[in-house]
């Protein structure tokens, strides 16, 4: 278990689940993924990071409406809280620190 | 695309539903729908497919938590990777565990897991395919409204019964009938066209029945009306109502039919409606068309048909409601009884009168008198597929076998870790039976590609509707699961009965399996080398059965023959009619360039009806065919005459008291005495008037197998002559007969002809040995390959149980030859008592395979000793191969790691 911290695959699920802005549900998570990362993402890794990350707070879900373009079914939207967005900040933080550390020491 | 093709096929919508996923079911398949639709449009229904396949396996096993609810841990696929915890042991999701457990499995060891679960698909596969093939021909109930009440009609008589019916007397008991409701059938054949003129090319059947018959079973209507009685009424405007399934396939689903006018053998004809494709009516095979008797006058250019029609049909009822089917019985009887005219003519015994009638159930193929016979080849079939399904169980009871002893040191921690053995047991359990669920569904995907080439194999593939149905599905899930769980029963209560302490004492406790297992596998092995023998022995004689048919000389030139089938007019009764007509047709055939020679026989070879007789002699039945023919049949047949004459043409015409017998009749009959001019009265006491003339060579002309064959030729009699057959000789039959064709209807086109090619006649008869050999050998095959998978996996296990024991023999001085003797001998001791065992029980069973094997004996030493050959030729190097590879290892080598 790694506590609160982000593995990767739950970065890139909350970074899917940011980019998509609020209400975005299951299938465009993972065909956002997929895109983005050119990786088979199956949608049973995709249900598990998702639930991770709401157990750690760093999104939240709720049953949505239910809407005549899903053939009237409900569907569990989601969105990102200020804690998943602070820690996705703060990992692009360290690793722009780490990036600037190898870049410094490559020129000199 | 359309909405239907972005649909997840079937079977995975039905998977999507079976799975366990608690509460969020609704939104986990809501999502996966989408994604199907999207990686459709995107990638095609394959790709779709597959990447389901793997969302669905990936939501089963990917470890996650329940969202809203912590407390909830023992629903769905609720997840806890802390193991082992007390709540889990026993909630609901407990077993979803097990399953999660044995999914895991399947990783560790993908080869061995791969061969054996990929044996028992392929059973799995052969079981579903047999069984959708008989649930379609023969268990599936006939398509009609509650069919357990609706009976066939049977005629009885002094010595027997008939199932044909002059029409008057159907007639009368539809009238008198109260307590059932009686209706009637009559196959008959007509060429279909949608314009006027065109003849189609090949017949189509039809059903004529009476008005009420579709009403009365059943057969509503898709698109306009059903049958009904008025359609009989006298000047009633012909019409035909379509076979759903020759409306969709021949019609391309033609909306607009109903009111259009079609051709049926040339007679325009009304479509009024389309019959609901589940409805068949008490037949095996539906007709294209069914069309009412008010119409049959109509299409065949015949008078309409009433009381005096000499039609013969097939009469079924529907008992009443609350009706008793012997109140019914007994009511029809008594009608039946009062039919003075309506009976059997014989030769011998005149005219046989009704005397009653037997209500036989029509319920399905497998109900009425031979439902009892029918039962037991269902059940022959069935055991077959039992036997190789548990072919396949002993191997992967083998291999859990093998993974229990291995896994006893976990088995002991997780019991000293206080799981109860009742969860143990229940894990091993689960593990076996999702092997079997997962060999189970590549089972029914294989069989849904097996399945046509098994029906185009043994007949022609539109006759019944072999998709897989709720039947189909129930069974293989049913042996999946019986399969798993029976090959899982005795591992797991092995593996679960482990010795705690000395388990957990000992490192080497795992290294010698306990002797129970061992004398498990062992009888596997014995079970499985027995079943494998009696399959193999069966195929090898159809193989040896086949391989004689190749080499069967018939006697007669059959790829020269093609036969013309007339029916006469019912209303043309008169011999006078169908003398004339024969009289003009044999000139004008025997005129044309292309023929030969033609001649009339009633029982043309291969022609699908026979007279036979069959005499009781030295305790078995002797079977003597009679035939009636003209004086030109030998010529033309192309029979081999050898002593005598054939009959002349004036003792035709006189109807002499002659006879041309086969030689068997000869040897058999008059024990080597001069036959020429010798009477038949040794063969039966009312042919003694008769006298030979003329011996032919014995030729096959009927049934390929079973012996004991004579024939008996006599002239053609004026009577016979409406039964004829036209038998035409000619350098290309298929090509030829169509001039014969032409020539016959321009004599009188209101005689209906069917025409045979002999060759193709015989090439179906010779068919069904062939397939009977390519299926059991294909059973048999998947049984040898089952059983050597067995055999291989076992020895190789218990030669690596054994690695440390057989290396400190080598160190004290066995040599490698010893030591593969050793091994060889120890497995091969199962296999040769299984092989003996198996061998008697073949020897005992083959009795009845008698029938239907072709020209060889049941106890055919090559056969047998073929069999016998194969499973040890097989079997050796499955053996040795272990055997040598442990032998040949450095025994020192291990013996330091040791």
């Amino acid at each position: 278990m790694k506590g609160d911290k982000l593995g990767e695959f739950e970065e890139f699920a909350l970074l899917a689940v940011y980019a998509l802005k609020d209400g975005t549900y299951g299938v465009p998570i993972q065909q956002y993924m997929e895109k983005s990362t050119g990786r088979t993402v199956t949608m049973g890794a995709v249900y598990a990071a998702l639930s991770r990350l709401e157990e750690k707070g760093y999104v939240r879900s709720a049953l949505g409406d239910a809407t005549p373009v899903r053939g009237g079914k409900r569907k569990r939207q989601y969105e990102s809280t200020a804690a998943g967005i602070k820690a996705l900040h703060d990992l692009k933080r360290v690793r722009e620190r780490i990036w600037q550390a190898i870049d410094a020491r490559g020129r000199a | 695309m359309t909405p239907r093709e972005t649909r997840p096929p079937r079977l995975m919508r039905w998977l999507l539903a079976c799975l366990p996923l608690g509460e969020r079911r609704v939104e986990i398949e809501v999502d996966l729908t989408e994604l199907f639709a999207i990686r459709a449009r995107t990638h095609g229904r394959i790709h779709a497919s597959w990447r389901l396949m793997r969302d669905i396996l990936s939501v089963i096993t990917a470890p996650r938590r329940s969202v809203n609810e912590p407390e909830e841990t023992s629903v769905g696929i609720a997840t806890l990777p802390h193991w082992p915890i007390a709540s889990l042991m026993n909630g609901p999701g407990a077993w979803l565990l097990d399953v999660r457990h044995g999914l895991r499995l399947f990783g560790k060891h993908p080869a061995v897991i791969g061969a054996t679960v990929g044996g028992l698909a392929l059973s799995i596969a052969v079981g579903t395919t047999v069984f959708t093939i008989l649930n379609a021909t023969v268990l599936r109930p006939y398509g009609m409204d509650d069919p357990a009440s609706v009976v066939r009609v049977q005629m009885l008589i002094k010595q027997g019964m008939s199932n044909e019916w002059p029409y008057h007397a159907f007639a009368d008991m539809r009238e008198r009938a109260h307590q059932s409701r009686v209706e009637a059938s009559a196959q008959e054949r007509a060429p279909f066209s949608m314009t006027a003129g065109e003849t189609g090319a090949r017949d189509d059947s039809v059903l004529i029945v009476s008005g009420g018959y579709l009403q009365a079973l059943g057969g509503r209507a898709v698109l306009g009306r059903t049958l009904r009685p008025s359609d009989d009424e006298a000047g009633a405007a012909p019409v035909v109502v379509l076979n759903h399934r020759f409306w969709a396939a021949r019609l391309n689903r033609d909306a607009g039919i109903v009111g259009k006018t079609v051709w049926l053998s040339g007679t325009p004809v009304t479509v009024v409606g389309v019959i609901d494709q589940t409805f068949t009516g008490p037949v095996d095979q539906p007709p294209a068309f069914w069309a009412p008797f008010g119409s049959y006058g109509a299409i065949y250019r015949d008078r309409p048909i009433n009381r005096t029609s000499t039609l013969s049909v097939r009469v079924v009822a529907r008992v009443g409601e609350h009706v008793e089917r012997d109140a019914a019985e007994r009511e029809l009887s008594v009608v039946a009884a009062a039919l003075s005219d309506v009976g059997i003519r014989t030769e011998s015994d005149g005219m046989l009168p009704v005397i009653g009638v037997r209500l036989d159930g029509a319920s399905s193929p497998m109900d009425g008198p031979d439902s009892a016979a029918m039962l037991l080849v269902v059940g022959a079939i069935l055991l077959i597929v039992g036997v190789i399904l548990a072919l396949a169980c002993a191997n992967v009871a083998n291999l859990l076998l093998a993974g229990a002893s291995a896994r006893t040191r976990e088995i002991g921690i997780r019991l000293a870790l206080g799981a109860s053995r009742g969860r143990i047991l229940r894990q091993l359990l689960g593990e076996s039976v999702l092997i079997g669920l997962v060999a189970g569904g590549a089972g029914l995907l294989l069989s849904l590609w097996l399945v046509p080439i098994v029906v185009s194999a043994v007949g022609p593939p539109e006759s019944h509707d072999v998709r897989p149905d709720g039947a189909v599905y129930l069974f293989t899930a049913v042996i999946a699961i019986l399969s798993g769980a029976g090959a899982g029963l005795a591992p797991a209560r092995h593996g679960s009965r482990g010795d705690l302490v000395a388990v957990l004492k000992s490192q080497s406790a795992q290294a010698s399996g306990p002797p129970a297992a061992s004398r498990l596998r062992r009888s596997f092995i014995g079970f499985q080398a027995a079943a494998s023998i009696l399959l193999l022995v069966t195929a090898a004689l159809f193989l040896r059965g086949a391989l004689y048919m190749t080499r069967l000389e018939l006697g007669f030139d059959a790829d020269r023959l093609a036969t013309v089938t007339p029916s006469f007019p019912s209303s043309e009764l008169r011999p006078e009619m169908a003398d004339a007509y024969w009289r003009s047709a044999l000139e004008q055939v025997r005129g044309l360039p292309t023929v030969e020679q033609a001649s009339l026989a009633r029982y043309p070879p291969f022609g699908g009806t026979t007279s036979v007789t069959n005499l009781d002699r030295d305790g078995g039945i002797y079977r003597i065919y009679e035939n009636r023919t003209d004086a030109e049949y030998f010529a033309t047949a192309g029979f081999r005459l050898l002593r005598g004459r054939g009959y002349r043409a004036d003792e035709v015409r006189a109807n002499a008291p002659v006879a041309v017998v086969s030689e068997s009749i000869v040897r058999d009959f008059l024990g080597g005495a001069e036959p020429i001019g010798a009477t038949l009265s040794a063969v039966a006491e009312p042919l003694s008037s008769i006298t030979i003339v003329g011996v032919v060579a014995d030729a096959v002309t009927a049934r390929i197998r079973g012996d004991g064959n004579g024939t008996i030729y006599r002239p053609l009699s004026s009577m016979d002559l409406r039964d004829a057959r036209l038998v035409v000789r000619s350098a290309q039959p298929s090509a030829n007969v169509r001039d014969v064709e032409r020539t016959l209807l321009g004599i009188d086109p209101r005689v209906r002809l069917v025409t045979n090619v002999m060759s193709h006649d015989v090439d179906s008869y010779m068919n069904e040995p062939r397939v009977l050999a390519g299926m059991s050998a294909a059973v048999a095959s998947l049984a040898l390959v089952l059983a050597v998978l067995g055999l291989y996996g076992v020895t190789t296990f218990v030669v690596n149980q054994r690695t440390w024991e057989l290396h400190v023999r080598q160190a004290i001085g066995a040599s490698t030859g010893d030591i593969v003797r050793l091994l060889v001998r120890q497995s091969l001791t199962p296999v040769l008592i299984g092989l003996v065992a198996g061998l008697m029980v073949a020897l005992a069973a083959v009795r009845v395979l008698t029938p239907a094997l072709s020209g060889i004996s049941p106890y055919d030493p090559a056969a047998i000793l073929g069999a016998v050959g194969v499973l040890v030729g097989t079997a050796l190097p499955a053996v040795v191969s272990p055997a040598l590879r442990a032998a040949r290892t450095d025994a020192a080598a291990v013996l330091r790691q040791c």
